[in-house]
């Protein structure tokens, strides 16, 4: 199906107006969402050369008209029968549209399409929501014949009667389907249009829907209107007598026919087949029986699969299209102004109403099943099958996997159970999108990393979302310029989506408030979730409360401010070359990280990046971010090092291309180099629920973990901000030398002696305090009296921890001893919190 | 990195003084800022132009007859939230641009509010120029060309309307500010000038946090 819509260039505001076509877009996004018995399913819209929009949808090959034109021999009474159940089955799928506010205002035979079982599906019944009711394109929408008296003036004389077309138009049209089954022959099938507008026009001359009823059957060519007083007969008159009014107010509406008595045969729930069958696994599956995944996978699986397989939809379309010659398509006379006149109406601005079938032969020699895919296409999640379920492509880059065909449908399989069985599943779920998240399901996996729990539509819904609040005029200015390079996101659609999700995260955080950049927050959910609102909003929720606590306060300083400081302590900590130089050249974090950090990289990186970020950044903890940023200060380093202020700010204005792959593993090696106590922050959540057990060592937070008095301390903000070494807590300290027994519950899952890091801790008090109680293998450096030689640092640079010790008392000490080290170049120089004091009671001091 | 700043075309004589100079946007937000920046320095324009975040740095070199002025500009963001930030970046500023949006009154309102901000907390002799952008939209104009230009001579400002979109004196403005700058006192050349950052000093000034974002005003 193709569309083609005119692209205006500039509107009032200066600014270009959003093309017609990214208008339908967005709206026909909302369509994907409706899934009814009675509905074929949208699947999927693309935009095409010229802004040719194409539709995906379920497509069945019988319809209504194949139905007239080829009736099957059926008594009269089963065809009746057969015809008051396709108008329920149309009236039912009418009904659901309306509640979504959508009307159909297309319907005629060859568009209700038939299963093999002969249920009625509507489909195309999203032209006149994509299109705004017609405003968006050139041609007119609906089948004149079919047209209702007052659709046909609001199509032709649009300023006369715009608004007069609603559900109860469609009812008309169903009335006229109706008469054509009943009368086994379609209407003034060789009329010209001129001839059907007249005739329905005429309609507005009788007055009740009897004598409507009566001009039609005499239009027919065989009037039998076969009079045999059944029960659907009666059904039948009742449905005609009650649509074919031309006065409006005398029609019913679909819901009215629906919950009518004359189909209260049909209320009975159907019965609903495909429940369980979904869950197979492989002890109930014959190898060489005719079994194909495909009937497993719905149309959305079916479509993102068969793109994934190298099936191009557009070039499919294209090839049963004719274009028109440029040279018929030139105007006979332009006016000095531009005007065009004599241009041909061409073939290529219409709506074709045309079908592509799409071939699923490929999909299906790829999907079937043997012995080598078995496994991939049904993972078994309760087993512990462990590593040896390896898919072969596991191994590639991700954005090999990502495209390779085979390892997504396994992917995609076994997430899709994975979802099913959240969160029972949970760990297993975490576990999986650590190898990597396949693209197809990554907002419900998101969701799922996040702890999304609960009836998230109703707490949605009961937001008020309308109510104007003193944010609006920053929300209004900033959404339009949201990620716009994305065509979803630039649509109308997607901009009143971004206003909702973010008022109503704004009425569930009464505590915050709408700073700039939460937009680009916002936007990634949205373009995630584009038809669930309910799930970009709590996913939003969510995320904030996890990664950007506190940011959102009206005063936000302090904890920005302690933010940036850990930050800076971390570049020190990693890349101490670094550190020293930016600090000298005054290039602060403030200059810079600000929109990084508040936006975690949304409003830096365009949406490709930002899922890969995510994706990984998502299953650490809340300092984890602190990592990324010093992981693209690293890939920048070289350019970093050798620049001056002006240079290092005007980089970061302008940031250049940034490796994400590279940051990602990069910032997975700081963060697993990082002790966890650096990274402590007094303004990061605390008071989290230990809703689940951790799942392992590196997404568990440092602040969320039970604390002891050799805990980190809150230290004061201006203290904080003029350290450049973080400090090391005593707790975490015993726990990176395992100088107690392994019993601790806090032990790191993935601790081993591989991992185990070199650690030094050098002991700055003077030798007799040393020689009284210090901690086990650490060495005496007396601070005083002594100067670092370069022999000494050179020892050290093969540490992957350095942590200096002292006495509390002299805190002053132990940092410029820590400053010393850094500025020789060593990395990994932290400063023991509390200095050798915390450790007197626990017992571990020994006498060397 | 002078690279990155396409020479203009009234190049003069390159054995003149180099004279440098802290440039700081201010104004409502979505009133153009970036997008004079844009078209100042690299002659673009993004219909799009994202929203600032904290700030952004950019610089340009423009020549008059025997000098060479270079432009540190410093655009910050517009959300009164980020208020705060402001101070840092206009302290020790020698010139500034106050931008409002022709078609909206409210960012006229708030350009003044900024005029009088600058005019009791940023240096004494900073040359501040009202640039009133979006000319191209004066179809819809709300704010009177007349009524901006008295304005700014009540208070010593620079005028003029300006649009990014077209490039219609966006270039002026900047030459304006710079040929109105002193080219002979300490302040200006960029051999007196060791650090040419931001003012990041704690404490001191009218504005003692001055750190980032916001406080409750």
């Amino acid at each position: 199906m193709k569309t083609s819509i005119p692209h205006n260039e500039c509107g009032s505001n200066g600014l270009p107006l959003t093309p017609y076509s990214i208008k339908v877009l967005g709206l026909a996004q909302e369509l994907i969402a409706l899934k009814h018995e009675n509905l074929c399913v949208y699947i999927d819209f693309c935009c095409g050369k010229h802004d040719r929009i194409f539709a995906v949808t379920e497509y069945y090959l019988d319809s209504i008209e194949s139905l007239i034109n080829n009736p099957p021999a059926l008594l009269q009474s089963d065809w009746n029968k057969l015809c008051f159940k396709l108008t329920y089955n149309i009236l039912c799928g009418l009904k659901y549209l309306n509640d979504f506010g959508i009307i159909h205002l297309g319907l005629e035979p060859r568009n209700i399409l038939l299963t093999s079982n002969k249920l009625a599906k509507l489909s195309n019944y999203g032209m006149h929501h994509m299109t705004d009711g017609g405003k968006l394109v050139l041609f007119p929408l609906g089948n004149s014949k079919y047209s209702s008296p007052e659709q046909i003036i609001s199509t032709f004389f649009p300023d006369v009667g715009h608004n007069a077309v609603s559900s109860k138009s469609d009812v008309w049209s169903v009335a006229i389907i109706l008469l054509e089954l009943i009368h086994k022959t379609l209407l003034w099938k060789d009329e010209p249009n001129a001839v059907i507008i007249a005739n329905v026009l005429q309609m507005f001359k009788f007055t009740s829907s009897y004598s409507v009823l009566q001009h039609f059957s005499e239009n027919f060519k065989n009037p039998e209107f076969h009079i045999s007083p059944s029960e659907d007969f009666m059904g039948l008159r009742f449905v005609l007598e009650n649509s074919l009014s031309p006065e409006i107010k005398h029609r019913l509406k679909p819901a009215d026919f629906i919950n009518h008595s004359v189909f209260s045969r049909f209320s009975i729930p159907g019965n609903q087949a495909n429940g369980m069958h979904s869950l197979k696994s492989y002890s109930e599956i014959n190898y060489d029986a005719d079994v194909s995944p495909i009937e497993d996978l719905n149309c959305s699986e079916l479509w993102y699969l068969w793109n994934l397989a190298g099936g191009d939809m557009i070039s499919d379309v294209m090839k049963s299209v004719t274009t028109t010659s440029s040279i018929t398509k030139a105007p006979l006379l332009v006016s000095s102004v531009g005007d065009l006149t004599g241009l041909q109406p061409s073939p290529e601005t219409l709506f074709d109403t045309n079908v592509t079938l799409l071939s699923l032969e490929t999909l299906q020699k790829r999907l079937t099943v043997n012995c080598d895919n078995l496994k991939f296409l049904y993972p078994l999640l309760e087993e512990e099958v462990g590593d040896e379920v390896v898919h072969e492509a596991s191994k590639l880059p991700l954005l090999i996997r990502e495209n390779d065909f085979g390892y997504q449908v396994y992917r995609i399989a076994l997430f899709k159970r994975l979802l099913l069985a959240y969160p029972y599943l949970r760990d297993r779920l975490w576990k999986e999108a650590r190898v990597d998240i396949p693209p197809f399901c990554r907002g419900r996996v998101w969701a799922g990393l996040l702890d999304v729990m609960g009836n998230i539509e109703e707490q949605y819904l009961n937001y008020d979302k309308e109510t104007p609040v003193p944010a609006d005029r920053q929300i209004a200015v900033d959404v339009p310029r949201c990620h716009q390079y994305n065509a979803v996101l630039s649509s109308p659609v997607a901009h009143q989506k971004l206003k909702r999700v973010l008022k109503a995260w704004l009425m569930a955080h009464p505590n915050l408030t709408y700073w700039q950049g939460l937009d680009s927050l916002c936007a990634v959910f949205v373009h995630l979730n584009f038809n669930d609102e309910p799930l970009a909003w709590v996913s939003l929720s969510k995320f904030i409360d996890k990664y950007l606590h506190k940011f959102f306060l009206k005063d936000n300083s302090d904890v920005i401010q302690e933010y940036l400081a850990v930050f800076s302590h971390l570049i020190a900590f990693h890349d101490p070359l670094l550190a020293c130089h930016l600090n000298e050249i005054n290039f602060i974090p403030d200059l810079y990280a600000i929109p990084w950090f508040l936006t975690m990289f949304a409003h830096v990186f365009p949406l490709h990046k930002i899922v890969h970020l995510w994706d990984t950044l998502l299953l650490g903890n809340s300092s984890f971010p602190l990592c990324i940023g010093v992981a693209i200060l690293q890939q920048l380093r070289s350019q970093l090092l050798q620049s001056d202020f002006n240079e290092c700010i005007l980089l970061f204005s302008d940031l250049p291309e940034i490796d994400i792959d590279g940051v990602v593993q990069k910032s997975i090696q700081i963060f697993c180099h990082t002790p966890k106590s650096s990274t402590f922050r007094v303004h990061a959540r605390k008071d989290v629920k230990m809703t689940r057990e951790s799942y392992s060592y590196y997404s568990e937070d440092y602040n969320c973990m039970p604390k002891n008095e050799l805990s980190i301390t809150a230290i004061p903000l201006q203290e904080l901000k003029n350290e450049l070494c973080c400090r090391i807590s005593g707790d975490d300290l015993i726990q990176l030398c395992e100088l107690q027994g392994t019993n601790d519950s806090k032990t790191p899952a993935k601790s081993n002696k591989s991992a185990k890091p070199k650690i030094a801790v050098i002991d700055i008090r003077p030798t007799d305090e040393f020689a009284r109680g210090s901690i086990p293998s650490s060495f005496n450096f007396p601070m005083r009296g002594n100067k670092s030689s370069s022999n000494f640092i050179q020892t050290l640079s093969q540490q992957k921890l350095i942590v200096v010790v002292g006495s509390q008392s002299n805190h002053e000490d132990n940092k410029g001893f820590a400053t010393e080290l850094l500025k020789a170049g060593l990395k990994g120089v932290c400063v023991l919190h509390g200095g050798i004091d915390v450790l007197k009671p626990t017992g571990i001091l020994t006498v060397p | 990195m002078a690279s990155r700043a396409p020479q203009r075309p009234n190049n003069a004589s390159p054995q003149g003084k180099i004279c440098q100079f802290k440039l700081v946007l201010l104004g409502e937000s979505a009133v153009g800022k970036s997008s004079l920046v844009l078209r100042f320095v690299k002659g673009q324009f993004h219909e799009y132009q994202e929203s600032t975040i904290g700030a952004a740095f950019l610089t340009q070199t423009v020549c008059l007859q025997d000098t060479t002025v270079k432009f540190e500009i410093w655009d910050t963001a517009g959300q009164e939230r980020y208020h705060s930030l402001a101070p840092m970046y206009y302290r020790g500023a020698q010139a500034a641009i106050v931008v409002y949006d022709i078609t909206n009154q409210d960012t006229f309102a708030r350009a003044k509010t900024w005029v009088k901000e600058l005019q009791r907390q940023a240096s004494p002799n900073i040359v501040i120029a009202l640039a009133g952008n979006k000319s191209d939209l004066s179809n819809k104009r709300m704010v009177d060309h007349d009524e901006a230009a008295a304005y700014s001579d009540e208070n010593g400002l620079l005028f003029m309307e300006t649009s990014a979109k077209t490039a219609m004196h966006v270039n002026d403005i900047f030459l304006a500010i710079a040929e109105k700058l002193p080219k002979n006192d300490a302040g200006g050349t960029a051999a007196n000038r060791p650090t040419s950052g931001v003012d990041i000093t704690q404490g001191g000034g009218s504005n003692p946090q001055g750190g980032c974002c916001g406080r409750s005003q």
